[in-house]
């Protein structure tokens, strides 16, 4: 076997064991080093929730008291934001399968991309420490608002520095991304002749670095001010409490399209494989893109509907948050388009991405409600909020993770996994998904607050449905789970292209070997070319 | 294995452009604390006035001219060591280097002008003026402050390929780490052309 | 595609003339502020040479006049970008 053909798995280079995996550049193992991170962290979340779900269960104190509840909010939504949804795809399958499906050996800068993994668990680490350390766990949401944030005795500061530095990591992943795709595409890949998941990378690393320096600077501002008694956002010291509200969404809301462009861009790459048919609208797929990054660009004041803003502002977020809608829809719409008339596959990650597409238009419809301003002044801080961004960013994001990890699966370990139980988790994940989240609108219209431990009587049948729906649901990912970890070991020996597929990922051996190609490709077709 | 197998490939191209996404980066940061000006100066236009009357032009506009010679010996040592001028292109980074820190010795000074003054975040004197003033010092120590640590940074990147090029890994066909510092100490520059006037000038 | 135009660079004293215009430049809005014209005139003047000053760094100093256009259309879209991120948000403060 000559050295470049031994798959990355196997591969023995200059570090032996654990070493060889935690120091090394190669993309491919960066990328499992963050599918193992993420998803230890993605546990750890997963539980507070079902924590929280068992404390709402009835009203009143049932497991924990307040604070406890209030810590666990926040070290959930920080956990969940911060160390899973945002570097969540790009950062597992975006290292991994961007440069293979570009058509290159690796990133553009491999040891600035070993740092961002670094940086990321340096990041963790501080941010969970906050726990631990100081006097007590931060319990002031993931949102970290002034001026609570800057007075409250509890360890808020490590939890900020922990987000700054993730910021870092995922600033570095972006620039790395954009840069690859400008200097490593294959000879004979135009822009225009690019698969879409790349696509959706680049305009994810755009927003990366465009908009996490925000929130960089504004945790900054929170740290400056807890030690220094600057008064940014003081109100005592002539701060301004709203203008936080700004920064802090200047960058949180176009975090939202991090986290869903490259869950679209996955979505886009698994339809028209198992519809055996090229994507519809790919150039439509590709500028819309830009067009969510862009006016995603311009909505964050939708998130302060209720907190005083001009009026002026208040007319004009709406308006942009209702034409950020357009270019999703236009996403939805190709999907389907393409799904018309082809010969469709019925597998496990076109079970997902379906399924993406229902609970993506969901949560995507019930944001317009809360974009009219009217509804909002109703609907603000209740678990209608609630169950509107679990439809996005997990119905959203999570679902998608979940249809990349079944669709990428035989080529990462070069197995396959078995079907029959994947499909079983899906069913039992999506019953519970809807159970858990769908309760919450109706509960939030009742008028049920978010983020309080307790509940009049009144709300407490929605609860108990939605907790019932909360256990299924880890019931069903816990099946998906141990099935994908056996099968890692012990799968049948999965074949270079099981699905079919056009894009180059498919065309080198399961697992891919150290190098990625043997030769870069010459590419001559588009990447969707079923006859 | 015989030996170890490491992707060989040098692409000075990629590192600017990488370098250039990380400016947008830092420009970004910047451009969130010159919007948290703005709404300040808006909301205290007054106090901003009167507080702004505190700085020292003249050590400003000295510090915006040895930033603009630095910026200027910067850029002729990226011409000499494309010319393979190494000696020229120490110097000129030495230069470069002093210019630096007359530049934070200045800045130093006017620093400690003002914590003598009791103009400083959490001072009792300065929580007894106006709000406005509170602000303007407020973002006047953040400010200057973060540009001066991005200036310590530079700096700390100049001794870096200072010390790349006596030992010739930096040279005439190799020289994307002189060209990507020049870079990051021009955006330096660039921060202070907009941090002068509207610390120093606009009020 | 990125891929940057390699003209030969000028000689030093491309880098002299630059110096000198921003010192001038400089020198010129630090005058500004004693000359009394009605003050958002001076303030409009004064920003205006900031930009000036920037534009020639950018240029000349960063060497964007001998890149790709490409880089130059990104750094175009990146100052109005934090343009309209400051107008839209002044949109809150000063109507409020």
């Amino acid at each position: 076997m000559s050295q470049t053909s031994v798959s990355y798995l196997e591969y023995q280079g200059k570090y032996k064991g654990i070493l060889g995996w935690i120091l090394s550049t190669d993309h491919k193992r960066i990328g499992l080093l963050y599918l193992y991170t993420i998803v230890s962290f993605f546990l750890v979340g997963a539980t507070l929730g079902l924590l929280m779900k068992l404390e709402l269960i009835a009203p009143g104190r049932t497991i924990m008291d307040a604070q406890t509840y209030n810590a666990f909010f926040t070290l959930h939504g920080i956990t969940m934001i911060f160390l899973v949804v945002i570097p969540g795809i790009p950062a597992i399958f975006g290292n991994f399968f961007l440069p293979i499906m570009i058509g290159a050996k690796d990133v553009s800068f491999p040891r600035l991309n070993l740092l961002s993994w670094w940086l990321y668990v340096i990041g963790a680490a501080i941010a969970i420490s906050s726990q631990f350390l100081g006097s007590g766990p931060p319990d002031t949401g993931w949102t970290f608002y002034a001026p609570y944030s800057l007075r409250v005795p509890t360890n808020v500061l490590s939890a900020v520095l922990g987000a700054f530095v993730l910021g870092f990591s995922s600033i570095l992943t972006g620039i790395n991304f954009i840069t690859t795709m400008h200097r490593m595409k294959a000879p004979g890949m135009k822009w225009m002749k690019m698969p879409l998941f790349p696509w959706s990378l680049y305009a994810t690393g755009w927003i990366q670095i465009l908009a996490t320096p925000i929130i960089g600077i504004t945790l900054l501002m929170i740290v400056a001010e807890r030690l220094f008694k600057i008064g940014f956002f003081d109100p005592s010291l002539g701060g301004d409490p709203l203008l936080y509200q700004h920064l802090f969404w200047i960058y949180s809301h176009p975090a939202v399209y991090i986290m869903i462009l490259p869950a679209m861009g996955v979505i886009s790459e698994i339809i028209p494989t198992f519809a055996r048919k090229t994507i519809f609208g790919y150039s439509a797929i590709v500028i819309s893109s830009f067009g969510i990054a862009f006016i995603g660009y311009f909505v964050w004041g939708h998130h302060m509907f209720a907190a005083g803003m001009s009026a002026r502002s208040l007319w004009f977020f709406s308006l942009l948050t209702f034409i950020v809608a357009i270019p999703s829809a236009i996403k939805v719409f190709n999907w389907v388009a393409t799904l018309y008339k082809g010969s469709i596959n019925v597998q496990t990650p076109l079970y997902w991405a379906l399924s993406f597409i229902f609970v993506f238009l969901i949560g995507g419809l019930s944001g317009l409600f809360l974009g009219s301003l009217a509804v909002d002044v109703h609907l603000t801080d209740t678990a209608f909020v609630v169950g509107h961004f679990h439809f996005i960013v997990f119905g959203g994001m999570g679902y998608a993770f979940m249809a990349a990890i079944h669709y990428w699966f035989p080529k990462i370990y070069g197995r396959m996994y078995d079907k029959s139980w994947a499909n079983t988790g899906w069913l039992i994940f999506f019953m519970g998904f809807l159970a858990l989240y769908f309760t919450m609108f109706y509960l939030g219209m009742k008028g049920q607050p978010r983020r309080t431990y307790d509940y009049f009587e009144e709300y407490h049948s929605g609860n108990i449905i939605s907790s019932l729906g909360a256990i299924v649901m880890l019931f069903g990912l816990a099946i998906i789970i141990i099935n994908l970890v056996r099968s890692a070991r012990h799968g049948e020996k999965a074949p270079a292209d099981p699905w079919g597929g056009k894009t180059l990922e498919w065309t080198i051996p399961s697992p891919p070997p150290i190098e990625n190609f043997e030769e870069i490709p010459e590419i001559t077709h588009d990447p969707y070319d079923y006859k | 294995m015989e030996h170890t197998l490491t992707i060989q490939h040098r692409d000075d191209d990629a590192s600017r452009i990488g370098m250039w996404l990380f400016i947008f980066t830092e420009l970004f940061l910047f451009a969130g604390l010159f919007l948290v000006f703005a709404v300040y100066r808006v909301k205290y236009y007054e106090g901003f006035h009167l507080a702004a009357k505190e700085l020292n032009v003249t050590v400003g506009t000295i510090n915006s001219i040895i930033l603009l010679l630095s910026g200027m010996t910067m850029g002729i040592a990226y011409l000499a060591i494309q010319k393979a001028k190494n000696k020229l292109t120490l110097a000129m980074l030495g230069i470069t280097i002093l210019l630096g820190i007359i530049f934070l010795v200045n800045k130093y000074f006017e620093w400690s002008v003002k914590f003598e003054h009791g103009l400083y975040p959490g001072s009792p004197e300065l929580i007894s003026l106006s709000k406005g003033d509170v602000m303007f010092f407020g973002l006047y120590f953040f400010m200057t402050g973060l540009h001066a640590l991005h200036l310590i940074a530079g700096l700390i990147l100049i001794v870096i390929v200072f010390g790349a090029v006596i030992r010739g890994r930096v040279h005439s066909t190799k020289y994307a780490l002189l060209e990507n510092c020049s870079l990051y100490w021009h955006l330096v520059d660039l921060v202070w052309l907009f941090l002068f006037p509207l610390f120093y000038l606009i009020n | 595609m990125m891929e940057p135009i390699k003209k030969k660079v000028e000689g030093y004293r491309l880098y002299m003339i630059t110096f000198t215009v921003l010192s001038i430049l400089t020198l010129i809005a630090v005058w500004l502020t004693h000359v009394r014209f009605a003050s958002p005139l001076v303030i409009g003047l004064i920003m205006l040479i900031a930009a000036i000053q920037a534009i020639i760094v950018l240029f000349y100093n960063m060497h964007l006049k001998f890149q790709d256009k490409i880089l130059t259309i990104f750094v175009g879209l990146i100052f109005s970008l934090i343009f309209l991120l400051i107008i839209v948000t002044m949109l809150d403060f000063v109507y409020r």
